[in-house]
Formats: C-alpha cells, sequence, structure tokens
C-alpha cells in the first residue's frame, strides 16, 4: 500500500536534513556474485548473476539481471549525514585485511580476469542552499588504483520547477 | 507474450525528477530521489541512464525493463 505523507509535502521538504550515503557495485555479464563477498568480506545489500531473478520488493514485478550486479548501499549501515564518512567504509572495505591493500588487490585482478567494472555512488541531499560535499582526494586515488568510476547524484530539495515530465 | 499493462507515465527522463512525480506519487522529493538512486544502482544504471516511472511507482529502463518499485524502497 502506498505510504501516504503529510498533504503539503513543501512544508516537510523545507525542514529536511542532509540525507548522504554512497554505494560500491562490481557489475560484468561474468560476475560471479560470491566471488566479490569472499574478496571484501561482506554480505551485499544485493547481488545476482546474468539472467537471476532478484527480489525488488513486493510491488515491484518479477526483476530478471540483465548483467551481474554486486551491489552495497552504506544506508542503513553507516549512521551519518557525512558523505565523508560512508566514502570511509568502503575505502576500509578495500584495505583491510594482514596486508594493507590486499581486498582492493585481489579485486583488481577479478576485475581483470572477468572484464568486470566498479564504481561507486554518492548520494546527497540537503536543504537550499547547504553546501554540497566533495570527494575525498583519498577517496579518489584509491578508486583510480582500483579502478572505479566515481558518480555524485548532489541535489538540494528545493526545486523550483514544478512542470509535468 | 502479451505485454503487462502499465499505469500513466508520470516521469521519462534521465534527471532527478521534479516535485511534480514526487506530488503524483506522493512522497516527498528527497525519498523519492534516494528511492531512485538505490534502484537505478543495483540495476546497473547510472545517473545518466533515462528511466519511466509510472504512477503506480514502477519504475523501467529506457528499453521497458522493469527495475523496481518507488514504494518498496520506502
Amino acid at each position: 500500500m502506498a505510504r501516504t505523507l503529510a498533504t503539503s509535502t513543501t512544508s516537510s521538504d523545507r525542514n529536511a536534513k542532509v540525507t548522504a550515503f554512497a554505494s560500491f557495485r562490481v557489475v560484468g555479464d561474468a560476475l560471479t556474485p560470491d566471488q566479490v563477498t569472499r574478496v571484501l568480506k561482506v554480505v551485499p545489500s544485493l547481488a545476482y548473476s546474468k539472467g537471476d531473478h532478484y527480489y525488488g520488493g513486493p510491488r515491484s514485478p518479477k526483476l530478471v539481471g540483465r548483467t551481474g550486479v554486486w551491489y552495497l548501499s552504506t544506508k542503513g549501515i553507516v549512521a551519518s549525514d557525512k558523505l565523508g564518512d560512508h566514502l570511509e567504509f568502503i575505502a576500509r572495505l578495500l584495505q583491510n585485511g594482514s596486508t594493507a591493500g590486499a581486498p582492493l588487490k585481489a579485486l583488481r585482478q577479478l576485475l581483470r580476469r572477468h572484464d568486470l567494472r566498479a564504481d561507486v555512488s554518492c548520494f546527497w541531499s540537503g536543504p537550499a542552499g547547504a553546501r554540497r560535499p566533495s570527494i575525498p582526494r583519498s577517496i579518489q586515488a584509491l578508486m583510480k588504483e582500483l579502478p572505479a568510476n566515481i558518480e555524485t547524484d548532489f541535489d538540494d530539495d528545493a526545486e523550483p520547477g514544478r512542470h509535468a515530465a | 507474450m502479451p505485454m503487462r499493462r502499465r499505469g500513466q507515465v508520470i516521469w521519462d527522463r534521465a534527471a532527478n525528477p521534479t516535485r511534480y512525480v514526487s506530488d503524483a506519487l506522493r512522497v516527498e522529493r528527497r525519498e523519492l530521489r534516494i528511492a531512485l538512486h538505490e534502484i537505478k544502482a543495483r540495476s546497473n544504471l547510472g545517473g545518466a541512464d533515462r528511466i519511466i516511472i509510472y504512477a503506480d511507482g514502477n519504475v523501467t529502463d529506457a528499453d521497458g525493463e522493469d527495475i523496481g518499485n518507488i514504494y518498496d524502497e520506502l
């Protein structure tokens, strides 16, 4: 059942706090999700192989993976509204282990061997006028080393237009 | 195979949806953005990829393949 919110979304949006999270994703047709899980030693938010059916929720239609996806979102894991804290969580996964950077090296090999792609997606939402975050240089360097693309989705809650699509 | 009947299209673009869309779905715009971000991320789509949102909350990619429902993410 659709959740019904307050009659005026405008007033509630005006008081919105900052929301930030990040996700780390490995994709590719030859992806075997368990291999990424073993390297990073963390259970993904969602993972499926190409052609697998996966569950999106009770209202979602049947979903089929067009390619393999291993996906970890920090939303609900990292309790912070600072994007940097979320990115640091992902960085620690890549740098964890007895030898510094061991998971990163293993994952890089996995990406090359199976023609996979990694990326980090950053989400930020805050009140109008709030300062938008930046991606720390250390994170940029780490992702370049993997390599993983970094994508940002930064926007404030103010939205001037009210136009139909 | 017969095509599944869908609701009215309320968004068919790549950018973040306008307040018109969040109002039509009766959710806050921020919640809608979060839901779409998660749906696109787990579907191997990025911010530049076009998606289609229907009045019942279903979301498809540009090819019409189902990728989720907004209300499942709230």
